[in-house]
């Protein structure tokens, strides 16, 4: 009876039309969308390097210290990341240059560094910043050392491990993109669309929501076995729908889940079950009218991955650093964050962590949906 | 006895849905409870299955008391609810399939079992058309073979034929009769009491949750003084001939309206024949003429003082 319970519910799911296209297309639609929409947010390879110029004249050859750091962050110190594609020539020719377009800008060494460009945008804008942290840690050192010769040695150290530092932060696992924010976002709302399922659980298994369900409460099955070989069906269903869409971003989108895809299923067969178990809870314990429950359910989904950094990442900063308890409790960012977890950080602490919040969600859910729902009877119809 | 309802006492807050209702049904019988809308008979209903809780009262069900785990007696119940309870997205025979397979697990018996229902109902030809693709008379007969598909002996049928058009209301009340002569007993509720009049061996009229009367049709009939009804097309008569008529023993009431005479006599007389005769000596001409016996509605009117519908529709025989 089970097992029959349990086929017929993937059939009535996958004959749903409208329910597909929520759970299944959509998402892969707004992936979609949001490939196209943001599609140079993540290219940062392209800015790089970048073609530059230096006049090569005496104050260049007189300063060591700058010649080497240009070399340190140009092509020719082959480096793949490479900052800057350099040419040294002299000021007529830097000039040619810039005007045909062949450089962003040119340095003009001299006790007054000179950037110069001809107009302002993001590469001039690294320039800028590139000279301005040269200049500035320059003169840091020139300080040191006039005033304390003995600390230079130290100073210099420091500036190494900073120099360590910030490389190990930046390159870490993956590098930072803000699309896959977007994408991570998406796929934990996709995740919480599940929770539509489980409306329609509960829907057809209080006796007192719908007729159907009364029918199924008049027949000889105890209903929390139909409910879980339902909403477990429910489940398989979601996870699948959730594995298109995985897919999808892996192969179109190119979002490299690596080594880390068990355990980006793990996270999403804990989401998907969350996300049932929370359309349960709010089929039963939330008062209202089906069209009610359902906007509530879109609006934790919805809501939910605005939070998580769904089409603006900066709030989900913004939101974990002002108002930390709501990205804690916000089941929709937990998972994203999961996500973000795996693909950005080394370590698991963080996945886990998420995850473990995920389960205790759906062990309150469940056990506040048993509580209401093991009424056999019912006040009213 | 197959169901014992004693003093059942059902509430809504402030609002007395039963009120001490009780009743029994033996086996076998074709049990009609009869009332308008809102009189209880789906809460009474309701409450015998367990799905209502309720205030005061006791029910016992082949014997036991009903209980929401009574399994076993559930086993043996069909219900065919009021709304019709279907998948949208099942088709006729997946949907009678699923609600069978609550009740019986071999898959070669309910194969069997459902095919007998759908052709029980006739909706051979319709078996894989999805629900919203059904009349609404056929959605009707696949909302009582998901309740009966399973051969229960004891069936609920909750107006199980509102909305539906005279063919296929002809085709269930035909199934239900079929149904109680293969053994099953049946409780039908209906505000229709033709329906009511036509198939139920034994009949409890409800209203407010109370019941009013009980017994055979023809019991019930007895029990008020009302005979028969004539009515007569009638295009002018007088005042003095109207009096005429009411001071006739056998009269109990007499009223015109819009052409159409009609005269009640009391229980027992049979006056048609003397209506004649009056007619000619007055030289009264008439067009047609109806005579019907007291129906249901006048049972509920002369114990209520209210009509059972808005519309009456008598089952007149015309001459």
């Amino acid at each position: 009876m089970i097992e029959r319970i349990f086929f017929y519910r993937l059939k009535t799911i996958l004959r749903d039309k409208e329910m597909v296209f929520w759970t299944i297309f959509f998402p892969i639609l707004l992936a979609s969308l949001f490939r196209i929409a943001f599609a140079n947010l993540g290219q940062t390879a392209e800015i790089f390097p970048i073609p530059t110029a230096v006049v090569d004249n005496e104050a260049f050859q007189a300063d060591s210290a700058f010649r080497e750091m240009l070399a340190a962050v140009s092509v020719d110190s082959g480096d793949s990341e490479a900052l800057l594609d350099l040419s040294r020539v002299s000021r007529e020719e830097a000039e040619e240059l810039l005007l045909d377009g062949s450089i962003y800008g040119f340095i003009v060494p001299g006790v007054e560094m000179q950037l110069i460009v001809d107009e302002s945008g993001l590469h001039q804008s690294i320039l800028g910043l590139l000279l301005d942290q040269y200049l500035q840690a320059s003169s840091t050192a020139g300080t040191v050392i006039s005033r304390n010769p003995a600390a230079a040695e130290d100073f210099m150290r420091e500036l190494e491990l900073r120099t360590s530092y910030i490389r190990t932060e930046a390159i870490g696992k993956n590098s930072p993109d803000r699309l896959f924010v977007f994408y991570f976002a998406l796929l934990a709302m996709a995740c919480f669309y599940g929770g539509y399922y489980g409306l329609i659980e509960a829907f057809d298994i209080q006796g007192n929501l719908s007729p159907r369900a009364a029918r199924i409460n008049m027949s000889p099955i105890h209903k929390l076995k139909a409910l879980l070989a339902s909403s477990s069906a429910a489940v398989f269903i979601h996870l699948c729908s959730q594995m298109v869409l995985l897919a999808f971003m892996h192969v179109v989108l190119k979002v490299r889940f690596g080594a880390q895809l068990p355990l980006v299923i793990l996270a999403t067969l804990v989401g998907s079950t969350l996300s049932i178990a929370l359309g349960i809870f709010i089929g039963t314990v939330v008062r209202g009218s089906e069209n009610f429950k359902s906007g509530v359910v879109t609006a934790v989904s919805m809501i939910g991955a605005l939070f998580a950094g769904l089409m603006l990442p900066e709030l989900k900063y913004i939101v974990s650093e002002r108002f930390p308890l709501i990205n804690r409790i916000n089941p929709v960012n937990l998972l994203a964050d999961a996500y973000y977890a795996l693909y950005f950080f080394e370590g698991f602490s963080r996945y886990s962590q998420n995850l473990l919040i995920l389960l205790l969600f759906t062990v309150f859910f469940t056990a506040a949906s048993y509580f209401f729902m093991r009424r056999r009877n019912y006040d009213s119809l | 006895m197959i169901i014992r309802v004693k003093e059942l006492v059902k509430r809504y807050g402030d609002l007395q849905a039963l009120d001490n209702l009780s009743f029994n049904v033996q086996k076998g019988e074709i049990f009609g409870l009869l009332g308008p809308n809102g009189s209880g008979k789906t809460t009474a209903i309701n409450c015998i299955l367990s799905l209502l809780k309720y205030d005061k009262g006791e029910i016992e069900v082949f014997g036991k008391p009903m209980s929401p785990d009574s399994y076993s007696s559930k086993r043996k119940i069909g219900v065919v609810m009021q709304e019709v309870a279907v998948f949208e997205v099942l088709t006729v025979r997946e949907n009678i399939d699923y609600f069978c397979g609550l009740y019986v697990q071999d898959a070669e018996r309910r194969k069997h079992l459902v095919q007998e229902a759908i052709e029980f109902t006739g909706l051979e030809g319709f078996e894989n058309f999805v629900p919203k693709k059904l009349s609404g008379g056929l959605l009707r007969r696949l909302n009582i073979a998901c309740g009966i598909a399973h051969k229960p002996e004891l069936i609920f049928m909750d107006e199980p034929t509102v909305a539906v058009d005279p063919q296929s209301r002809h085709k269930i009340l035909e199934g239900i009769c079929e149904l109680n002569r293969q053994g099953a007993t049946i409780i039908y509720t209906s505000h229709y009491m033709e329906e009511v009049e036509q198939i139920c061996s034994r009949i409890m009229i409800l209203d407010h949750g109370k019941e009013i009367a009980s017994g055979s049709k023809e019991a019930l009939k007895a029990m008020i003084d009302l005979g028969e009804k004539n009515s007569f097309e009638v295009y002018d008569i007088s005042d003095e001939q109207l009096m005429k008529l009411r001071n006739m023993p056998e009269v109990a009431e007499v009223s015109y309206r819009d052409t159409m005479l009609l005269i009640k006599s009391h229980k027992g007389s049979n006056i048609l024949e003397r209506l004649l005769s009056f007619f000619k000596q007055e030289s009264l001409p008439f067009g047609r003429i109806y005579s019907e016996q007291p129906t249901l509605n006048d049972v509920f009117l002369e114990m209520t003082g209210r009509e059972l519908r808005d519309k009456a529709t008598g089952q007149g025989v015309q001459t």
